[in-house]
C-alpha cells in the first residue's frame, strides 16, 4: 500500500449530469436549427389550413382538408434525427482521437456510456418537442380554421409511443457505429449496400424463401421498418399491410433495441489505441 | 504470433553499463518488463521504470524512443504487449480510473477533441471529474498562464493549448504529474513562467513528477532522477546526483606518442583529443579512471561534473557504451 494520500474518482451521477450539460451545449446550434425547422413547418401547416378554409368557403362543394393529426408514420422524422445525432455527439472524436474523453478518471466504458445516455436523453427531448409541436399545430388548425383533425381509422393511444421507440432504435444503432468504428458512415453504407446486393442476388437467383427471410429482416412484422414506423409491414413478398398490434410492435421494438444495445456494448468494449 | 512469442524470439539484449534500477524507497511509478509492439515493431523492450515518491523524474530520449508510449501505458491509453505498469501500487490497467484520478497529465499531442468548447467551460467541465479541484488555484493558474477563457479550444495556438492543459493538470493538485513535453510550443518567456509556476506548485503541494522533455537545461535544477530511454530500452536510470558523480569530464595532458587512446573502450562517451591534451567524458569511478589515466602516462588536470544537458547528450549517443 502506498503512503500517498490518494484522490477519489468522481461519482457517476456527477459525470452523468456534466455529460448532459456538455452534450446539450454541443447540440445547441443543431437544436436551434431544428426548432426553426419545426417552427417553419408548423407555420406552413397553419398557413395551408387557413388557405384551405378560404377555399372551402368559396367552393363549398369541393371541400379540402389539411389533416395534421398525429400519425405514427411521422416518426420517420425523428428516426432520421436519431440516426444523425450520434455523429454530432461524437463529432471530431473518432475512436483514435478520443484521448481527452479517455484521460478522464472514470472507466472508459462508463464514460462513453454516459455520453451516449446524455445524447439519448436529449433525443427524447427532441422527440417530445416534435410530438408536442404536432399536437399543438393540429389543435391550432382545428380551432382557427375549423378543419377536423382526426386520427386515421384504427389509431390506438399506444401509437403515441412509436416516435420515442423509433428514435431510440435509430439512435442506438447509429451510436454503436459512432462509438466503435473510425469511419461509421462507410460501415453503415456498406451494410446497406450489402443488404441491397443480397436482396438483388436472391431475387435474380429466384431463391424465394431466402428472399422472404431477407425481406422480413426489414419489412417483416418484427422488421426494422415496422419497428420504426409502427405502421407498415409486409405479410408476404408483395403485400404491405397497415398496423401491427401493440404486442407485435413492442416485440419489434424490443428486438431492434436489443440489437442496438448489443452492438453498443461491443463498441464500448473496444480498445482503440490513439493514432 | 502472440506478443509473448515475439518477445521470446527477440535477440538477447546487452546489459546496460549504467544503473537501470534504483535501490529501495517507495515508488510512485513502477513498470516491470514493460514491452509494447506496434505490429512487428518493438516500441518498448522490457522497460523497468522506477519513479520514487516525491521525486522529479526526468525521462529523456530521442524522438520515437518510447517515452510517450510508456506514459500512455501508465494511463491505460495504450495497452502493453507484455509486462505491467503500476502507479501508487495500483495496476494501471485494472485500476485505470483511480490511477487517472491521481494523475495530472499534459499530453504531447494536443489534438484531443472538445475543440468546440470554450476554455472557461472546459476548465469547468474538467473540474467536475476531479473532486479535489481547487477553484481558486485554477483561477490563479488561468491568470498565471494568461488563459483567454472566452476562446474556443480549436482556435488556440499550440502554446496556448499547452497552457490550458497545464492548468487542467495542476488545478486538482494530483499526487502525480505526468508531463509530456510540457513546454513544447511555448515562447521563451512563457517557458520561463511555466517553470516558475511548476516550481511554486511543487513547493506548495507534495507531488511526484514524471517529466519528459527535450529542453533538459530548463529542468536542471528541478529534476532529481533521470531515466534514459533509447530505441525502446531503458539504458540508464539513476538519481541525478549519482549521474553527476559517475559521469565526469576528464582533462589531462598526454605526452607525445601517447598510447592510451583505446583506454576504457566505449565507457568514454565523448572524446576530444588534441596532440598533447585529452578531454574525455567517461562513466565510472573517478579514482579508478584517474588512476588508469595516470598509469598510461597522462597527467590528469581535473575531473569535473558536466551539466545535465551535456550528460543527457552523452548518454543519448547512438554508440553503445560498454565498458
Amino acid at each position: 500500500m502506498t503512503s500517498v494520500s490518494l484522490h477519489a474518482s468522481p461519482r457517476w451521477p456527477t459525470v452523468m449530469v456534466e455529460q448532459m450539460c456538455s452534450v446539450g451545449l454541443l447540440l445547441r446550434e443543431g437544436a436551434a436549427m431544428l426548432l426553426t425547422a419545426f417552427g417553419a413547418m408548423s407555420a406552413i401547416g397553419i398557413y395551408a389550413a387557413r388557405d384551405a378554409r378560404a377555399f372551402n368557403i368559396v367552393h363549398p362543394a369541393q371541400t379540402i382538408n389539411v389533416n395534421l393529426a398525429f400519425h405514427p408514420g411521422m416518426s420517420i422524422v425523428v428516426a432520421v434525427i436519431g440516426a444523425l445525432l450520434p455523429f454530432l455527439v461524437w463529432q471530431d472524436e473518432d475512436p483514435s482521437r478520443r484521448l481527452y474523453h479517455w484521460a478522464m478518471p472514470i472507466s472508459r466504458r462508463s464514460h462513453s456510456l454516459s455520453k451516449v445516455v446524455a445524447g439519448w436523453a436529449w433525443m427524447m427531448v427532441v422527440t417530445l418537442l416534435f410530438v408536442l409541436t404536432i399536437g399543438a399545430v393540429s389543435t391550432i388548425i382545428e380551432r382557427s380554421s375549423g378543419l377536423a383533425q382526426r386520427h386515421e381509422a384504427g389509431f390506438a393511444p399506444w401509437e403515441w409511443a412509436v416516435p420515442f421507440g423509433c428514435a431510440t432504435i435509430t439512435y442506438l444503432l447509429a451510436s454503436a457505429f459512432a462509438v466503435g468504428v473510425r469511419r461509421p458512415v462507410i460501415w453503415l453504407g456498406s451494410i446497406a449496400a450489402g443488404y441491397g446486393f443480397l436482396h438483388f442476388a436472391l431475387a435474380a437467383l429466384d431463391m424465394r424463401n431466402a428472399l422472404r427471410q431477407a425481406r422480413s429482416l426489414v419489412f417483416g412484422a418484427y422488421g426494422l421498418f415496422s419497428a420504426i414506423s409502427g405502421r407498415i409491414y409486409a405479410v408476404d413478398m408483395e403485400t404491405l399491410v397497415i398496423g401491427p398490434d401493440v404486442l407485435t410492435w413492442l416485440g419489434g421494438f424490443a428486438l431492434w433495441t436489443g440489437v442496438g444495445a448489443v452492438l453498443l456494448v461491443a463498441a464500448l468494449a473496444r480498445h482503440v489505441e490513439p493514432s | 504470433m502472440t506478443a509473448a512469442a515475439r518477445i521470446s524470439t527477440a535477440p538477447l539484449m546487452v546489459p546496460s553499463p549504467f544503473p537501470t534500477a534504483l535501490n529501495g524507497g517507495e515508488l510512485a511509478v513502477c513498470t516491470t518488463a514493460l514491452t509494447k509492439y506496434y505490429g512487428w515493431h518493438p516500441a518498448l523492450k522490457n522497460v523497468g521504470l522506477q519513479v520514487p515518491v516525491g521525486s522529479v523524474y526526468l525521462l529523456v530520449g530521442p524522438n520515437g524512443a518510447g517515452k510517450s508510449t510508456t506514459i500512455k501505458i501508465l494511463l491505460d491509453m495504450v495497452r502493453p504487449s507484455g509486462g505491467a505498469a503500476h502507479v501508487f501500487d495500483m495496476n494501471s490497467q485494472r485500476h485505470a480510473a483511480v490511477v487517472r484520478a491521481n494523475v495530472g497529465y499534459v499530453p504531447e499531442q494536443l489534438n484531443w477533441g472538445y475543440g468546440w468548447m470554450k476554455v472557461g467551460r472546459l476548465l469547468e467541465h474538467h473540474s467536475r471529474y476531479f473532486p479535489n479541484w481547487d477553484d481558486s488555484y485554477a483561477k490563479h493558474l488561468a491568470d498565471a498562464f494568461e488563459l483567454r477563457l472566452d476562446r474556443k479550444l480549436k482556435t488556440l495556438s499550440k502554446g496556448q493549448g499547452r497552457r490550458v492543459h497545464l492548468a487542467m493538470a495542476l488545478a486538482h493538485r494530483p499526487p502525480l504529474l505526468v508531463l509530456d513535453e510540457p513546454t513544447d510550443g511555448l515562447d521563451p518567456v512563457m517557458r520561463d513562467d511555466t517553470m516558475r509556476v511548476l516550481i511554486d506548485h511543487l513547493a506548495e503541494t507534495p507531488t511526484t513528477v514524471l517529466l519528459s522533455t527535450h529542453h533538459v537545461s530548463e529542468v536542471e535544477t528541478l529534476a532529481d532522477h533521470i531515466g534514459v530511454i533509447r530505441n525502446g530500452e531503458l539504458c540508464a536510470q539513476m538519481p541525478i546526483e549519482r549521474l553527476r558523480r559517475g559521469l565526469l569530464r576528464y582533462r589531462a595532458d598526454v605526452p607525445d606518442g601517447w598510447q592510451g587512446a583505446s583506454l576504457f573502450g566505449d565507457a568514454v562517451l565523448r572524446r576530444n583529443t588534441t596532440r598533447n591534451e585529452i578531454e574525455w567524458t567517461v562513466w565510472g569511478e573517478e579514482a579508478q579512471i584517474a588512476g588508469e589515466l595516470a598509469m598510461s602516462g597522462a597527467t590528469v588536470r581535473d575531473a569535473t561534473p558536466i551539466s545535465l544537458h551535456d550528460a543527457t547528450l552523452a548518454l543519448l549517443t547512438p554508440k553503445r557504451a560498454v565498458r
